[in-house]
């Protein structure tokens, strides 16, 4: 996934759930990062994410921008929206790589 | 929804297919053909069971990993394309994959891969985007069966998945 196709997720997320803060899991977190963007990260046309203040709308990303949905069979990529779970082994902040940024609302 | 530059819109290819289907239900004899539409959907999603999808063994494999759940809601989708493919559908996927690959969506590898399963015998085609192989989720992450379900079945499959606890936590 290209950075501005993440950045369209992101925009469409903080569009469907009215949140602005969002943390991006796993590989896709590197997209953010990276001033050089792997090719292996950029084959990937699914971005795992959650609203930070909203983890419960995890479910709205699914249902809207998720996998065999409209905006994924316009667009070509999607997203999967991560719904968080107390894990034994997890003390708190976000599972594997992830990276959070802030996203200006449109519309 | 929200197209990459704020705009929002309603995808063409949506409109046309919801028309088709309008004039289809007008040409039976409905006499308000959009409702009739509407409700045939629903009642077509309704009728999706979990247990006419996934067998016993993929659901327990749930917390196999964190992804696990992503997987199975992605391979329940394909199984029911699996059951309804026709040539219609077949079509209405290579024409997507051809969109996606000329605007770049796709890397080149996936979507030769895509290309050559396409034009195989639909069993074929079939039983690789049902199998719950490392090829067939690997090739299922950049499906061009997207839309081929309706957003009442995908509606439907989210809600049955939720409902037996088999979506999604965060990958640990």
């Amino acid at each position: 996934m290209k950075p501005e196709e993440l950045h369209h997720i992101l925009q469409a997320a903080a569009s469907l759930t009215d949140e602005d803060q969002f943390v991006v899991v796993g590989s896709q977190a590197i997209v953010f990062q990276a001033t050089t963007v792997p090719a292996e990260l950029t084959s990937s046309l699914e971005a795992d994410i959650y609203p930070r203040n909203a983890p419960e709308l995890a479910d709205e990303i699914d249902g809207n921008l998720g996998e065999g949905s409209m905006f994924h069979h316009t667009y070509g990529y999607w997203a999967h929206g991560v719904r968080l779970q107390p894990h034994p082994s997890f003390a708190g902040g976000p599972p594997r790589a992830a990276a959070e940024r802030g996203i200006p609302m449109s519309g | 929804m929200l197209t990459p530059t704020g705009r929002r819109s309603v995808p063409v290819e949506h409109l046309v297919e919801l028309l088709d289907d309008v004039r289809e239900a007008r040409d039976r004899g409905h006499q308000r053909p959009l409702k009739a539409v509407i409700e045939g959907r629903r009642q077509r999603a309704a009728t999706l069971e979990l247990d006419d999808i996934l067998d016993q063994t993929e659901l327990a494999s749930v917390r196999a990993h964190g992804h696990r759940r992503a997987e199975l809601l992605s391979l329940g989708y394909h199984r029911v394309v699996a059951q309804r493919l026709d040539d219609r559908l077949v079509r209405q996927a290579g024409r997507r994959l051809r969109r996606w690959q000329a605007e770049g969506k796709l890397p080149a590898q996936i979507g030769a891969a895509w290309q050559t399963l396409l034009d195989s015998p639909r069993e074929e085609i079939a039983a690789v985007i049902s199998a719950d192989s490392q090829l067939s989720r690997d090739l299922r992450q950049s499906t061009p069966f997207a839309g081929a379900l309706s957003e009442q079945e995908r509606a439907r499959l989210l809600a049955l998945v939720r409902t037996q606890g088999v979506l999604s936590p965060a990958a640990s």
